[in-house]
Order: C-alpha cells, then sequence, then structure tokens
C-alpha cells in the first residue's frame, strides 16, 4: 500500500499548474449568479402573470397596497367546490380550509386552489377538528407539485399533481391522529417530506416516531423523537428537532440529526439568559433550504409577556400591545442574529410561518387580524404583504415557491 | 464587503493540493483544469456560507469526487475507456525505474472506470477509510470494498509490471 501511495503521490506531482483558476472560478460564479437572477426574474413574471390571472377569476375586490408593491386580493369561493380530479392538474398554489357553520356542509374540508385559479375539495383527507379528528393536516410542497395529507384510514397520502399519482407510505393507529396534530414539512427541493406527530398544548409527546420520506423511492426512516421537525432543508443535509420535553421546558435546546442517525444540541446564544422567550415549535421556526439558517418568530417580552383585555362589538378578548420578532439563528454557530420586526399588528397568538421563498425571504400568514400573507426580506430588513385573505382561512399552506 | 473574500487565499494555498487531485482523477491537465474550475465556481458561489462553516476544503473535495463521478455519468457514452494498455514505447526501460512506473501507473489508471479511480485515490493517496470513502461518493460501503478489489484486480491484470506497487491480494 506505501508503494502504490508513493507512486500515486508521484504521479500528482505531474499534475498542470494552479494558474489562474481562482480568478475563472469567480468569473463562472459571477455568471452564473447573474443568470441567476435573470432566470429569477423570469419566473417572478411568469408566475405575476398567471397568479393575476387566478386574481381575476375570482373577482377580486380592491387591491390595497403597502409601499410600492402590489397587495393581491384571494377571495375563497362560497360553497363546496368540486372533488380533486383522479388525473393531472396543475401546481396547487395553497390549500386552505374556512370556518363555517354548520359544519356539516363540508365546508371544513380541505380545498386546493391551483395555480390556473381552480379551487377543488381533497374529500378523501380528514378534515380539520372534525369528530375529534386532530390529524386532520395537509401540506403542499414548495413548488406545488405534491400535496400530503392523512386519509380516514390512517394512512399518510402523498399525491403528485403533475400525474396524480398517489402513494401511501406510511399508516398510523387512527386514535395516533386523535391525541395529535402531525406537522408535515417539505424540503424546498421536494425530495424529502417528514411527519411527526406534534403534542397537542401541554400533552406529553406521543411514542409515534417522526419519519423522514425520500419522496423518489417512498422509503421511511424513523426519527429519533415524536416532535418536532423544524423543517427539512434540501439535499441530504441534516434535520433539525426540537424537544422541549426531554431538555426541559423552555431550555431552547435545538438537536440536529446527523446522517449516521446521532443527534448533536445546540443552545443558540442568546437563548440562554431569556430562557422564558425561546419557544421552537414547528408552526414558528422553520429551517432555511440549506440547513443554515432557522427563522423563529417570538415575542421579545416573552410568551407571558403583559397582555390587556379589550373591548370589541364581539366581545371581550386578551391582545398585545408588542408584535413579535423574527429572529434567524445560525444553526452552525449557534448565534442569533437579524431581528426584524413585523409590518402589522395582531393579537394574542403568534402568526404561523409559511417558510422560506427563496435564500433571504420568509414567508408569515395571518390567519385572523389582518389576515393575509406577509414577506419579510432578511436581507433588507424590508417586510410586506403579498396576498390579502378578505375571507379568513382557518387552516392554511402554500406553495412558497410559487408567491 | 467582497462576497468572495478569503476565496483567492483559500485557493492559493490549497488549490495545488487539489489540483493534484483532480490530476489523479482525470489523468490530463486540460480535465484537471476543467474539473477543479467547476468545482470551485461552485464553492465562490456559496462561498460566504462555506467559509463561515470553517472547512472550506472539505467542500471542496466532496465536490471534487462527487463531479468527477457525475461526470463520469454524463460522459460515460462518448468517452469508452480503452480495452487494452498501449503497447509500451521501445526503449522505455526498467518498470523500476520512477518515470516509467509513473507513466505505466497513469495509462493503468486511465483504464480504470471514474469510480473505480475514485475509490483508488479516496483510499490510497488520501489515506480514507472506507466508510469516508463510500460517504464522499454516496454509495455502500460495500461498493467501496468491491470497486477497490475490481480496480487492483484489473490493473494486476493490464499492468504486471506494476504489482509490487499494489498492496497484497485480499482474495
Amino acid at each position: 500500500m506505501t508503494h502504490l501511495k508513493e507512486a500515486l503521490h508521484d504521479l500528482a506531482a505531474q499534475g498542470p499548474p494552479l494558474g489562474d483558476v481562482a480568478e475563472r472560478a469567480i468569473m463562472a460564479a459571477r455568471r452564473r449568479r447573474a443568470a441567476h437572477r435573470v432566470t429569477l426574474v423570469a419566473a417572478v413574471a411568469a408566475v405575476t402573470a398567471v397568479l393575476l390571472q387566478v386574481i381575476q377569476s375570482h373577482k377580486t375586490a380592491e387591491e390595497p397596497t403597502m409601499g410600492e408593491r402590489t397587495v393581491r386580493t384571494i377571495a375563497f369561493r362560497n360553497g363546496a367546490p368540486e372533488p380533486l380530479p383522479d388525473g393531472p392538474t396543475t401546481p396547487v398554489l395553497l390549500a386552505y380550509t374556512v370556518k363555517c357553520w354548520p359544519i356539516d356542509l363540508g365546508c371544513q374540508q380541505w380545498r386546493v386552489l391551483t395555480l390556473n385559479g381552480q379551487e377543488f375539495q381533497v374529500r378523501d383527507a380528514i378534515a380539520p377538528e372534525k369528530d375529534g379528528n386532530h390529524g386532520g393536516v395537509l401540506s403542499v410542497a414548495s413548488d406545488g407539485s405534491r400535496i400530503a395529507y392523512f386519509d380516514a384510514k390512517g394512512r399518510f397520502v402523498i399525491r403528485d399533481t403533475r400525474t396524480g399519482t398517489v402513494s401511501h407510505p406510511l399508516s398510523v393507529p387512527l386514535k395516533v391522529l386523535a391525541a395529535t396534530t402531525p406537522h408535515v414539512a417539505w424540503a424546498p427541493d421536494g425530495r424529502r417530506v417528514t411527519v411527526d406527530f406534534s403534542p397537542l398544548d401541554d400533552d406529553k409527546p406521543t411514542n409515534q416516531p417522526a419519519v423522514l420520506i425520500d419522496v423518489t423511492t417512498m422509503k421511511v426512516t424513523r426519527l429519533p423523537r415524536s416532535c418536532c421537525v423544524l423543517g427539512v432543508p434540501s439535499g441530504d443535509a441534516s434535520i433539525p428537532m426540537y424537544d422541549a420535553y426531554e431538555a426541559g421546558v423552555g431550555d431552547g435546546l435545538m438537536r440536529f440529526l446527523r446522517d449516521d442517525g446521532s443527534l448533536h444540541s445546540i443552545v443558540p446564544i442568546g437563548a440562554v439568559e431569556s430562557e422564558t422567550v425561546y419557544s421552537l415549535d414547528p408552526q414558528w421556526s422553520v429551517i432555511s433550504a440549506d440547513g443554515l439558517r432557522l427563522a423563529t418568530l417570538m415575542w421579545p417580552q416573552g410568551p407571558k409577556g403583559p397582555r390587556r383585555r379589550e373591548e370589541t362589538p364581539e366581545g371581550t378578548r386578551w391582545v398585545r400591545d408588542e408584535t413579535p420578532e423574527l429572529t434567524i439563528v445560525d444553526t452552525r454557530r449557534a448565534t442569533m442574529s437579524g431581528h426584524y420586526r413585523f409590518p402589522v399588528g395582531f393579537q394574542l397568538t403568534l402568526p404561523m410561518l409559511a417558510g422560506w421563498r427563496d435564500p433571504d425571504t420568509v414567508l408569515i400568514a395571518l390567519l385572523w387580524d389582518n389576515a393575509g400573507i406577509y414577506a419579510i426580506d432578511t436581507a433588507t430588513g424590508e417586510s410586506y404583504q403579498l396576498i390579502d385573505f378578505p375571507t379568513r382561512p382557518a387552516r392554511l399552506s402554500v406553495a412558497t415557491a410559487l408567491l | 464587503m467582497d462576497r468572495y473574500e478569503g476565496f483567492r487565499e483559500f485557493v492559493a494555498v490549497r488549490g495545488p493540493a487539489l489540483m493534484a487531485t483532480a490530476y489523479l482523477l482525470t489523468g490530463g491537465h486540460h480535465q484537471a483544469e476543467d474539473l477543479l474550475q467547476t468545482v470551485l465556481a461552485k464553492l465562490a458561489l456559496k462561498w460566504p456560507h462555506i467559509d463561515s462553516d470553517g472547512n472550506p476544503e472539505a467542500y471542496a473535495r466532496t465536490a471534487l469526487y462527487r463531479e468527477f463521478v457525475s461526470w463520469w455519468r454524463v460522459r460515460r457514452n462518448r468517452e469508452l475507456p480503452r480495452a487494452e494498455l498501449p503497447e509500451p514505447a521501445e526503449g522505455m526501460g526498467d518498470p523500476a525505474d520512477a518515470a516509467v512506473r509513473r507513466l505505466l501507473l497513469e495509462k493503468a489508471l486511465g483504464l480504470l472506470t471514474p469510480r473505480q479511480r475514485a475509490v483508488l485515490v479516496l483510499r490510497f493517496y488520501e489515506d480514507r477509510s472506507e466508510s469516508d470513502t463510500a460517504r464522499l461518493l454516496q454509495c455502500s460501503v460495500g461498493t467501496v470494498k468491491s470497486q477497490t478489489h475490481h480496480a487492483l484486480r484489473r490493473i494486476r491484470v493490464l499492468a504486471p509490471e506494476l504489482a509490487d506497487l499494489l498492496p497484497a491480494r485480499s482474495d
């Protein structure tokens, strides 16, 4: 072996000189970045054109603006739409449920809105909060090419909207779905999806392990905890999980799953001194596509910060005067940076983190006051509204790359 | 701030070693330059993140091997390895001579598949373990073992003059 090693070193020494390869590489990188920007602009223009068609087809109301940007309105239709066809459809822009009464109209069933403005009901998906089914989750992949949900038999369904193909890589007992709110997270490249079984409120975690599904092979891998996956990076990067129950409530430990199945934990710097404000949850924390940045929402004064009673025509409610902040955690250095204030006020509960639209932009969905989808650009600090919902959705999942 | 701050310094320090590996993998000057430039352009594209990670060389090496194998997947229909070693030129001299041995080894490596070549470079040039090699090439340890075995056997058959360089037979 030593001889071969020496001979290989001898041969390697005959390689070409380095020359100006660094400069050529930088020039190539610059060209690629420029090309990427052009492609992105073209893609945004194309999506915008399609989106405008969607909006027009929904007979939109007036379009208020925030700063220089146009806020688009998506008004959900009344009544139950047609069931999702078995064959292919255009990509799904978003999935939603609405609040209604009486509930036997099927209005609580999941619906999808496609890029070309069609709406369909996903009839085989478990409806949220109906008949005690908390497991009524439906999640749209970031490019709208797939949706995932649980059906009435407890099967996890992955449906490819481009082909209409349906896969059932996983099945869980219905009692699990009655006791938990599964959280489904797609990798931005759509190659992997996770399902974890987040406990309801302060319940203890279930014994149902979270799973990682390779969408190309439908191979299912068990993750070491039942909860909580904080998003799935693209490629094969590690998956961040959070488990407040094992670590002690509020310690803010993040665990990153290595490829060999082991876990390593970090406490983000800055979280220790404010243990009570640091609360990770899949709804409020989501990892970037490269796995390097975790966007997390938190109240500046902690989850038990000051609140006050407010009298409204609908009755009394508790509100907070402060607005949450979006904070970025560097998952390698365990540092917290980039505190971003939210553009509009809202009450009592944190909004939903819809995901990263691109390497810089985080999307946030408000489902109550000022219902809509908002963007925060972490590169510039700019925040703006993208979508306005005149009718509040009760549940929502969006194809972040299509917005 | 320059987006590529530190990149040129990194290439100046570690570039020669990366170029040597690229040359071992490709067996040609132009191909080695092409391969390294492709990998370094990818590195430059993500430099701020990779630099902050603290180990750009590991990233570069991983990318180098994966890019090389990926090139092979694209080009294998166009660039088939020759079936036999060319006849040694007359008067080539004693195989124990370093220059002759180098030439024979270079030609023998050129007859291996890119994956076999990558496995040999990782295992015997970089002294990587089987599991490390498997991780870098995104294959199983079993594949690394079998590729190593096939590569060494092929060299023994095609260039018996190099037998004394090779590790003892494992079969």
